[in-house]
C-alpha cells in the first residue's frame, strides 16, 4: 500500500466542455482567481484548438490550518466538432502520473517520492441537456477506474427547483444503466452523532451536486455576498437553498479529502500497478526468458550518480560475501 | 416602414424576364441586390416612361389595400419555420412561447428510448387563428443536432431537408398546368440556438452559420439566457458579433437587402441587438397580480415577455409582428431564385416561353448549395431538352 503523508498536496483534474463555469468555481471555491491574465480564445483559435493540459498550484489556508492544493484545468476538452478521443490526452496525463510513482516506489531512493497522483475528477455536465451526454458518458467510462470521478452539474442557476431534482434523478439512473463507477462516499461509523450522520445523508443524496460560482460579490438584504445579480432576484452561492456549493466545498477540503486520497492510493493506484506487473510478466513470458523468477522492473536508465551507487553497494555486497565465507570456513576447520 | 400589407402579399409574383442588358445571372453573387426584384413603384426617380400624374380629385386608390386584405383572409398565410440547437437547449418551449399554444410536448425522452444516432427532422403543421386571420404554421424540429461526439457533416441533413423543399417547389413550378396556388413548405426562417457559454461562437456554430446563412434565413439567439447576467450578455453577444463578420456570416436582416434609408434604419436596430438573448417558459405565474408566462427560481421570477429580463419580445416581434412578410419575399426572390437558377443551369436549359423543361433529375445528394458560380451560361438551349 503506497501511503500519502500529510504534505501530499491533493490533486483535482476538472473537465468538462468549455463555458460551463469551471474557472468561476476554482475561483469561488478556493478564492483565488488563477486565469486573471487568461486571453479567451476566439472563434477561428478554437478550431484548431487541441485538449490541453494545465496544472496550477494553490496555497490555501483557513482558521491557522494551511492546506497546499493543485488544480489540473483541462481547456479544449468537448469543443471541436468531431470530440472522438478528446478525452485521450487526460487519460494519457492520469496514466503518466500513475506511472511516474509506480517507477518512483520501484526505485532505490523512497523517502522523497513526489505524488504527483489525481485523487479526484470533478467532471461538470452541462445544465441545458436532458441528463448524460455521450461524451460525458464515454469520458466518464475512460476515467472511473482510474480516478475518483465526482459528477457535478454546472450553472445550476438556470434550472428551477423541480428541474434540478428530476435532472439529478436522470443522471443517477444514467449512470447506474451506463455502469459508471463514481466515487462513492463512505459509510459513517454508527458511533458518530445524529448530526453527523444527518450531514451524511444529505450529502449523499444531493449527488451529482448542482453547483453556481461567482467571482462577485454583490449585496443581497444589507449583507455583502458572494453571489450573482440577476434582474429578477440575486443568486447566493454559499445560501444552501439556491445551490449544493457549501456541499461541494465542505466535501473536496473539509471531510473527504482524506478519503479521496485513500481511494486513490489503495484502490485506483493498486489497480494500475496490478495490470502493469501482469502486463510485464506476460510480456516476459512471451519473450520466454525463464531467469529469474522475480520481474524485472523496466528501470529507468539511471544516471551517473545512481550508477556510482549503485556500484559501491555492488562492491560492499561482494565484500560482506567474501568476509562470510571466511567466517564459514573458520568455524568449518574449528 | 414595413407594413403587413406589402404589394408582394398576392401569391407568387410572377418572375422579371431577364433583359439582354442585365448582366449574366451567374455572375451576381448569391446575395446580390440586384436578384431582389424590385418593387414596381420604389421610390427611384421617375424616369422618362413613366411620369408622375396629378390627380384632379380623389379616385379611390387605396381601396386596393382592402382588396388584398379580403383576398389574404381567405386564403390564410403560410410560415414555415425551422429550430436548430442541441437538445436541452428550449427549443420546443420558444415555439410554444412564441405562438402561445403547445404546438410541440416538450417531453423529455423517455431512459428507454436512445438518443437519436442521426439527426432526424420532424415537422408538425398547425393552424392558428386569431381575429379571423388564419396562418398555416409549420415547425421543424432538428433532435440530434450537435449531441453526438463526432458531430462532423451533422449539418447536411438540415441543407438536404431545406433544398428538398425547394425542389418540391420548384417541381409544381415547371409544370405545365400548374396548381393556382403552388402550396409552400419551403423553411422561410431557420432560428439558431447559441448556447449560453459566455466565451464565443463554437466550431460547430460557425461551420453551421457559414452553410447555412447562404441557403436560407437564419435568426441566432443566445439560447436559455437566464443563466447569463446583464453584463456578461452583452460581452458574449459583442463577441459573436464580431465572430459573425469575421466569418462573413451575413444573418437576417441582411444589410444587402436593406431597400431603403427606413428599412435600413430599422434593421440596423435590429442588427445591434442580434442575437437575441431568449428565455422560453410554458408556465403561468403570478406577479403582481398579474398572470405571466415565466420560471419561477427560488430566488426570483424570470418574466418572458418583460424586456427586462429577457429579449424575448424583439424575437417575437421580428418573427411575426413586423418581418414575417419579409423572411417569406426573401425567400422566395432570393434564396429560392439562387436555387432555382443553379438546378435550371445543371440541367444547362432555361425556360423559354411556355413550354416546360426537362430538368435533370435531382441529385440524391441534395446537400450542395449552389456555391460560386462555375457553371457556363449557355444561351442557345438545346433543342433535344425540352419535351
Amino acid at each position: 500500500m503506497a501511503p500519502w503523508t500529510d504534505s501530499t498536496p491533493s490533486l483535482y483534474l476538472w473537465a468538462g466542455e468549455s463555458g460551463l463555469g469551471k474557472s468561476t468555481l476554482v475561483h469561488s471555491l478556493f478564492l483565488t482567481d488563477l486565469y486573471k491574465d487568461r486571453k479567451l480564445l476566439s472563434a477561428e483559435e478554437r478550431i484548431n484548438q487541441t485538449v490541453e493540459i494545465l496544472k496550477h498550484t494553490v496555497d490555501i489556508e483557513e482558521k491557522g490550518v494551511k492546506l497546499k492544493l493543485t488544480i489540473v484545468d483541462t481547456p479544449g476538452f468537448g469543443d471541436a466538432v468531431n470530440n472522438s478521443e478528446c478525452w485521450k490526452p487526460i487519460t494519457d496525463y492520469v496514466d503518466q502520473q500513475f506511472e511516474q510513482y509506480f517507477r518512483d516506489e520501484s526505485g532505490l531512493n523512497r523517502k522523497n517520492i513526489q505524488d504527483n497522483r489525481v485523487h479526484c475528477c470533478l467532471y461538470f455536465i452541462s445544465p441545458f441537456g436532458h441528463g448524460l451526454r455521450p461524451v460525458d458518458v464515454s469520458f466518464m467510462k475512460a476515467l472511473h477506474e482510474k480516478v475518483n470521478i465526482v459528477p457535478l452539474i454546472a450553472k445550476a442557476d438556470c434550472l428551477v427547483p423541480g428541474e434540478i431534482r428530476k435532472l439529478k434523478e436522470r443522471i443517477r439512473e444514467e449512470i447506474d444503466k451506463f455502469g459508471i463507477h463514481v466515487y462513492q462516499f463512505p459509510e459513517c461509523d454508527s458511533d458518530e452523532d445524529e448530526d453527523f450522520k444527518q450531514q451524511d445523508r444529505e450529502l449523499k443524496e444531493s449527488a451529482p451536486f448542482a453547483v453556481i460560482g461567482s467571482n462577485t460579490v454583490v449585496e443581497a438584504k444589507g449583507q455583502r455576498v458572494r453571489g450573482r445579480l440577476y434582474p429578477w432576484g440575486i443568486v447566493e452561492v454559499e445560501n444552501q437553498a439556491h445551490c449544493d456549493f457549501v456541499k461541494l466545498r465542505n466535501m473536496l477540503i473539509r471531510t473527504h479529502m482524506h478519503d479521496l486520497k485513500d481511494v486513490t492510493c489503495d484502490v485506483h493506484y493498486e489497480n494500475y500497478r496490478a495490470h502493469c506487473i501482469q502486463q510485464m510478466t506476460s510480456k516476459l513470458t512471451q519473450d520466454s526468458r525463464m531467469e529469474s523468477p522475480i520481474p524485472i522492473l523496466p528501470l529507468p536508465t539511471p544516471d551517473a550518480e545512481t550508477e556510482k551507487l549503485i556500484r559501491m553497494k555492488d562492491e560492499e555486497l561482494r565484500r560482506m560475501q567474501e568476509m562470510l565465507q571466511k567466517m564459514k570456513q573458520q568455524m568449518q576447520d574449528q | 416602414m414595413r407594413t403587413q400589407w406589402s404589394p408582394s402579399a398576392a401569391p407568387v409574383t410572377p418572375l422579371s424576364p431577364l433583359h439582354p442588358d442585365d448582366r449574366h445571372p451567374c455572375a451576381l453573387g448569391p446575395m446580390d441586390p440586384l436578384r431582389r426584384s424590385p418593387s414596381p413603384c420604389t421610390s427611384r426617380p421617375p424616369s422618362p416612361r413613366t411620369p408622375p400624374c396629378e390627380m384632379l380629385g380623389h379616385v379611390g386608390i387605396e381601396a386596393v389595400l382592402e382588396q388584398l386584405k379580403i383576398k389574404a383572409m381567405k386564403m390564410g398565410f403560410e410560415f414555415n419555420i425551422m429550430v436548430v440547437g442541441q437538445s436541452g437547449l428550449g427549443k420546443s418551449t420558444m415555439v410554444n412561447t412564441l405562438f402561445k399554444s403547445k404546438m410541440w410536448k416538450s417531453t423529455l425522452p423517455g431512459l428507454g428510448v436512445p438518443m437519436p444516432q442521426t439527426l432526424q427532422l420532424q415537422s408538425v403543421t398547425h393552424i392558428i387563428e386569431e381575429n379571423s386571420v388564419k396562418l398555416k404554421l409549420t415547425v421543424t424540429d432538428t433532435p440530434g443536432f450537435g449531441d453526438q461526439i463526432n458531430n462532423d457533416k451533422c449539418w447536411d441533413p438540415i441543407l438536404g431537408y431545406i433544398n428538398g423543399q425547394y425542389e418540391r417547389y420548384l417541381q409544381e413550378e415547371i409544370l405545365i398546368t400548374r396548381q393556382r396556388h403552388i402550396p409552400d413548405t419551403r423553411v422561410h426562417c431557420c432560428v439558431y440556438f447559441v448556447p449560453p457559454t459566455g466565451h464565443c461562437l463554437r466550431p460547430l456554430d460557425i461551420e453551421f452559420l457559414q452553410r447555412l446563412c447562404r441557403t436560407v434565413n437564419v435568426v441566432p439567439v443566445i439560447a436559455r439566457a437566464d443563466s447569463l447576467t446583464i453584463e456578461e450578455r452583452e460581452a458574449f453577444r459583442r463577441r459573436i458579433q464580431h465572430d459573425l463578420r469575421a466569418h462573413c456570416i451575413e444573418v437576417y436582416p441582411q444589410k444587402c437587402f436593406d431597400e431603403d434609408i427606413s428599412d435600413r434604419i430599422l434593421n440596423s436596430k435590429i442588427r445591434d441587438r442580434i442575437p437575441f438573448a431568449v428565455v422560453g417558459a410554458d408556465q403561468e405565474h403570478l406577479v403582481n397580480g398579474r398572470c405571466v408566462l415565466g420560471r419561477k427560481t427560488k430566488w426570483g421570477i424570470i418574466e418572458v415577455e418583460n424586456m427586462a429580463h429577457c429579449e424575448f419580445p424583439l424575437l417575437r416581434d421580428l418573427l411575426i409582428r413586423s418581418h414575417l412578410q419579409d423572411l417569406k419575399d426573401i425567400t422566395h426572390n432570393v434564396h429560392y431564385e439562387n436555387y432555382r437558377v443553379f438546378r435550371l443551369n445543371q440541367s444547362h436549359a432555361l425556360p423559354r416561353g411556355p413550354g416546360w423543361v426537362n430538368l435533370a433529375p435531382a441529385p440524391a445528394d441534395l446537400t450542395a448549395t449552389p456555391g460560386p458560380w462555375k457553371v457556363r451560361w449557355q444561351a442557345h438551349d438545346s433543342s433535344d431538352e425540352e419535351c
